[in-house]
C-alpha cells in the first residue's frame, strides 16, 4: 500500500505530456494512442464528431481537415477568457476543453500506473495571470484532478535540472515549441524562483522550419526533373514526412539523404527524388526562423534590466532546441553553454513530476540515495582484483562472497581492500588491509572464508572476514570509500578504459598460471593417493605432463603453459578412465577423487565472474588469498 | 542538612525525568516516522518491481516497433515502383521481393490498415483533404499514404481523401 502518486502535467498549446516519479526516477507517461515522430507528447486537440463522439489527442488531429468547425486546438490561448466554443449547438468553455485533455492524461496515467490518479501538478506559462491560473485549476477539477499546485513552465524546467537545490543565480529559459516561443528570465535564491521578465512570439516554432525544408525539396526537385510535386498529393505526403525526418536526423548527423524512389511519374517514365541535405544547408534554410528569435530574446533581457553577462544558467526547452543551430544561436548570444542532459521536450513535465513527488512527500531529505563511484573488491591469488561491489551500485548495500585458501595448511589470510576499475590489484587504490588468523590447518581449497562488504548510507564501508569453520571474525571500517573527488573518479574510469586490453592480457596470464598451478596440485594429489591403482605407464605419462607444465611455468611462456595444461588435463582424464575400468568397489572410492579434478580447474577460471554473489558450498572460489606469514 | 539538600535534588531528579521522558517521546515519534517511511519505501519498491516487470513484457512485445516503423518507407517505395515497371518479368520479380518482405513483417504482427471505400475512422485514418462527389460523406475515396498496425497498435495512420456530399451533410446536421 503506497502513497498516492501526484503526476506532473505539461499542458501545452500544441502538445501535452505527463510524467510521474517511479522508483525515484521521473518517467514519461506514454499516450494510449502511441507516440508521435518527435517524442512522447500528444497533440492538444479536442474534437466532436457529427455522430456525437468526443475525440482527444492524435485521433482529433487526424480528422481536423474533415471537421474543422468542431475541432479545437490551442485552447490554452483562450483559457481564462470568456471565450465560448459553439459546437453542434452546445457551448464549451476553454476550461472544459482543457479538461478533456486532462481527463485523457488521467486515463493514460491510470492505465500506466495501474492505480487511481486524482492529484496533479500542472504547469502554466510564467506570464499567466490569476484568471488564467484559476481557469487551469478549474480544468483540472472538471477532469477529476485535484490540482495540488500550478508551477511555471520555466520553473519546472529548472527543477528538472535540479536548479532548485542550492545556490543563487539568474536563469534564462528559452522555450521553442512546435508553434510558440517563450523566453523567461528568472532569479533563484533562498529556495524560490522569481520571474523577472517574459517575452515571446506566439507564432514561431518548429512547424515553420518543417515548411521551409519541404519547400526547398520541392523547389530542388522541380529544378532537377522539371516536375512540380506540389500538385501530387501522394508525393507531397511522402516529401513532408521525409522532410521532418531529415530535420530530426540532422541534429545528430552532419549529412542525410532524402531518398524517395518513384516519387512521381511522367510520360518519360518514373522520377526518383534523391537529395543530399547537409546540416549547414538546413541551418541556412531555417535561418529566417532563428532570426526571429533574436527580438524576444533581447526584449526579455531589457525588461529584466539585465545584460547577457548577468545570466548564470541557460535552459533549453522544446523539440526544436535539439537542433545544434538553435543551441549555437542561444549560446553565442548569451556567451555561455546551456544546461544539458535532459530531453528538452520532456523537461517541463519531468519538473512537474518532481514537484509532485516533493508535495506528495516522496522526496525527503532523509535518504538521499547515493551510488559508489568505483568498484570495490579484494586482492586474490596472483594479484588479481576480485570485485564485490560493482561501480554505480546504489547504497546502502551489502555483498558477501566465500573465498578459500591458496596453500595447504595456510592458517591466515590477508584481506586487501581495493577501489578502482582495473582488473589487477596493483593498479587500483588500496583502501587498507587486515589479516584473519587462526584458520585450522587444512588442505588448500577446504576452508571457507566469508568476506562481506557493507556500505551504509553515508558511504562508510565495513569489511569483515569470517572463517565459517571456526566462526573467527576480523573487521575493518573504511570511511573514505565514496569520498573521492569527481576528477579522481573520472581519471580512474578513463584509465581503466585506456588499459583495458593490456589489463585483460595480464589478468589472463594470471588466470592461466592459476589454473596450471591448481591442476598440478590435483594431479600430484591424485598420483600420491592412487599410486597403487594406476599402471606404471600412465603414472609416467602424468608425471611427464606435470614436469612439462612446471617447466612452462618456469619459462613464463603463457601459450606454452596453456597447451601444457591442456595436455596434462587430457592425460589426467585418461588416467581417470583407466581407474574407472577397474572394480566396482574401487570405482565408488575413486569417483570422489576424480570430482576434485574438474572442480579445481573450473574454479580457477570462475574468477572472471568475480562480482557475483555466490552461495556457499559448491561455489567456493578457489585459492584466493596470498599466503601470509604469521609474525 | 539532608532536608536542605533533599529538595533541590528531588526537583533536579524530576526535571531530569521530565527531560528524559520528553526525549523518549521525541525518539519514539521519530522511530515511528522512520518506520513509516521505510514501509512506504518498501511498498514503492515493490510497486516499481511490478511495474518494471509489466514494462518488460510490453518492451518485448513492441521491441521491433521502431525498426518496423523505419522499414515502412521501403514498403512505400516498392508500392510506388511496381506499377512503373514496364517489363513484366521485372514486375513479377520485384513483386515477389515485395511480397516476401510483407510476409516477413506480417509474421511480426504488421498488417496494413484497410481503408478504400470504407468510412473514415480517426482511430486509423488521417484526413489530408476532402473531395466533393456523389459518395456518402466521410467515405474514403483515395488512399494517399498507406497506414499500418503492429499487433493492433496503429504505428502509422492511413492518409486519406474523403468524400464530401454537400446535400447529405446538411441532412445530417438537421437530423
Amino acid at each position: 500500500m503506497g502513497k498516492e502518486k501526484i503526476i506532473g502535467i505539461d499542458l501545452g498549446t500544441s502538445n501535452s505530456e505527463a510524467a510521474v516519479m517511479l522508483g525515484g526516477k521521473p518517467t514519461i507517461i506514454p499516450s494510449a494512442e502511441g507516440a508521435t515522430v518527435a517524442g512522447k507528447m500528444f497533440p492538444s486537440y479536442v474534437a466532436f464528431t457529427a455522430d456525437g463522439q468526443l475525440l482527444v489527442g492524435e485521433p482529433a488531429r487526424r480528422q481536423m481537415v474533415s471537421n474543422p468547425e468542431a475541432t479545437i486546438t490551442a485552447a490554452k490561448r483562450k483559457i481564462g477568457t470568456d471565450h465560448v466554443y459553439h459546437i453542434h449547438n452546445k457551448d464549451y468553455t476553454p476550461q472544459q476543453i482543457s479538461g478533456f485533455l486532462l481527463k485523457k492524461i488521467k486515463r493514460d496515467a491510470e492505465a500506466f500506473l495501474g492505480e487511481t490518479v486524482t492529484k496533479a501538478v500542472i504547469t502554466v506559462p510564467a506570464y499567466f495571470n490569476d484568471n488564467q491560473r484559476t481557469a487551469t485549476k478549474d480544468a483540472g477539477k472538471i477532469a477529476g484532478l485535484d490540482v495540488v499546485r500550478l508551477v511555471n513552465e520555466p520553473t519546472a524546467a529548472s527543477m528538472a535540472y535540479g536548479l532548485d537545490r542550492a545556490g543563487e543565480y539568474k536563469i534564462l529559459v528559452f522555450d521553442l515549441g512546435g508553434g510558440t516561443l517563450d523566453v523567461t528570465i528568472m532569479e533563484f535564491g533562498g529556495g524560490t524562483f522569481t520571474v523577472l521578465a517574459t517575452s515571446g512570439d506566439t507564432h514561431l516554432g518548429g512547424t515553420d522550419m518543417d515548411t521551409l525544408v519541404y519547400e526547398w525539396i520541392a523547389t530542388e526537385f522541380k529544378k532537377l526533373e522539371s516536375v512540380d510535386i506540389r500538385n501530387d498529393k501522394m508525393a507531397v505526403n511522402r516529401v513532408k514526412e521525409a522532410a521532418e525526418k531529415a530535420k530530426i536526423e540532422l541534429s545528430t548527423v552532419l549529412e542525410t539523404e532524402i531518398n524517395l524512389p518513384y516519387v512521381s511519374a511522367t510520360q518519360e517514365g518514373p522520377k526518383h527524388l534523391s537529395l543530399k541535405l547537409t546540416r549547414s544547408k538546413l541551418e541556412q534554410l531555417v535561418e529566417p526562423t532563428i532570426k526571429r528569435c533574436i527580438e524576444p530574446f533581447e526584449q526579455a533581457l531589457k525588461d529584466a534590466k539585465l545584460t547577457k553577462d548577468d545570466i548564470q544558467k541557460v535552459i533549453l526547452v522544446g523539440g526544436p532546441t535539439r537542433m545544434p543551430v538553435v543551441q549555437k544561436f542561444i549560446e553565442d548570444h548569451i556567451g555561455r553553454k546551456a544546461e544539458r542532459g535532459i530531453d528538452p521536450m520532456e523537461c517541463v513535465s519531468i519538473g512537474a513530476a518532481i514537484q509532485g513527488a516533493i508535495l506528495g512527500g516522496d522526496i525527503t531529505d532523509m535518504v538521499l540515495l547515493d551510488v559508489t563511484p568505483l568498484t570495490l573488491g579484494i586482492e586474490t591469488l596472483g594479484g588479481v582484483r576480485t570485485s564485490l561491489i560493482e561501480k554505480n551500485t546504489t547504497i546502502p548495500t551489502k555483498k558477501s562472497q566465500i573465498f578459500t585458501t591458496a596453500a595447504d595448511v595456510q592458517t591466515s589470510v590477508t584481506v586487501h581492500v581495493l577501489q578502482g576499475e582495473r582488473p589487477m590489484a596493483a593498479d587500483n587504490v588500496s583502501l587498507g588491509q587486515f589479516n584473519l588468523v587462526g584458520i585450522p590447518p587444512a588442505p588448500r581449497g577446504i576452508p571457507q572464508i566469508e568476506v562481506s562488504f557493507d556500505i551504509d548510507t553515508s558511504g562508510i564501508l565495513n569489511v569483515s572476514a569470517k572463517d565459517l569453520g571456526t566462526g573467527k571474525e576480523q573487521k575493518m571500517t573504511i570511511t573514505a570509500s565514496t569520498k573521492l573527488s569527481e576528477t579522481d573518479v573520472n581519471k580512474m574510469v578513463n584509465e581503466a578504459e585506456q588499459f583495458e586490453e593490456e589489463d585483460r592480457k595480464r589478468k589472463e596470464e594470471v588466470e592461466v598460471t592459476n589454473t596450471a598451478d591448481s591442476l598440478i596440485y590435483t594431479a600430484e594429489k591424485t598420483l600420491s593417493e592412487l599410486a597403487d591403482k594406476l599402471n606404471p605407464e600412465l603414472t609416467g605419462k602424468v608425471n611427464a605432463a606435470i614436469t612439462a607444465v612446471k617447466a612452462a611455468l618456469e619459462e613464463k611462456n603463457i601459450d606454452k603453459i596453456k597447451s601444457e595444461t591442456e595436455h596434462l588435463q587430457t592425460v589426467l582424464s585418461e588416467a581417470g578412465s583407466a581407474i574407472y575400468q577397474q572394480s566396482a568397489q574401487q570405482q565408488s572410492a575413486q569417483q570422489q577423487e576424480q570430482a576434485a579434478g574438474p572442480q579445481a580447474g573450473s574454479a580457477g577460471s570462475e574468477k572472471e565472474a568475480g562480482g557475483e554473489q555466490r552461495k556457499a558450498d559448491e561455489d567456493v572460489v578457489d585459492a584466493d588469498f596470498e599466503v601470509h606469514d604469521e609474525k | 542538612m539532608t532536608a536542605d539538600h533533599g529538595k533541590p535534588e528531588k526537583t533536579q531528579l524530576a526535571e531530569e525525568t521530565l527531560q528524559l521522558e520528553k526525549e523518549l517521546a521525541e525518539m519514539t515519534t521519530l522511530a515511528e516516522e522512520r518506520l513509516n517511511q521505510l514501509k512506504y519505501l518498501q511498498a514503492e519498491f515493490d510497486n516499481f518491481r511490478k511495474w518494471s516487470e509489466k514494462e518488460k513484457g510490453s518492451v518485448i512485445t513492441l521491441a521491433n516497433e521502431n525498426l518496423i516503423k523505419d522499414l515502412l518507407v521501403i514498403l512505400d517505395d516498392f508500392e510506388q515502383a511496381l506499377p512503373s515497371l514496364e517489363d513484366e518479368k521485372d514486375r513479377e520479380g520485384v513483386g515477389m521481393v515485395y511480397q516476401k518482405m510483407v510476409k516477413i513483417l506480417a509474421r511480426y504482427g504488421l498488417e496494413p490498415i484497410t481503408c478504400m471505400g470504407g468510412k473514415f475512422d480517426p482511430q486509423f485514418h488521417e484526413v489530408l483533404c476532402r473531395k466533393q462527389c456523389s459518395e456518402e460523406s466521410d467515405t474514403i475515396v483515395e488512399e494517399i499514404g498507406k497506414g499500418y498496425r503492429l499487433k493492433s497498435k496503429v504505428i502509422r495512420p492511413s492518409k486519406v481523401m474523403i468524400a464530401e456530399h454537400a446535400s447529405k451533410k446538411e441532412g445530417e446536421e438537421n437530423g
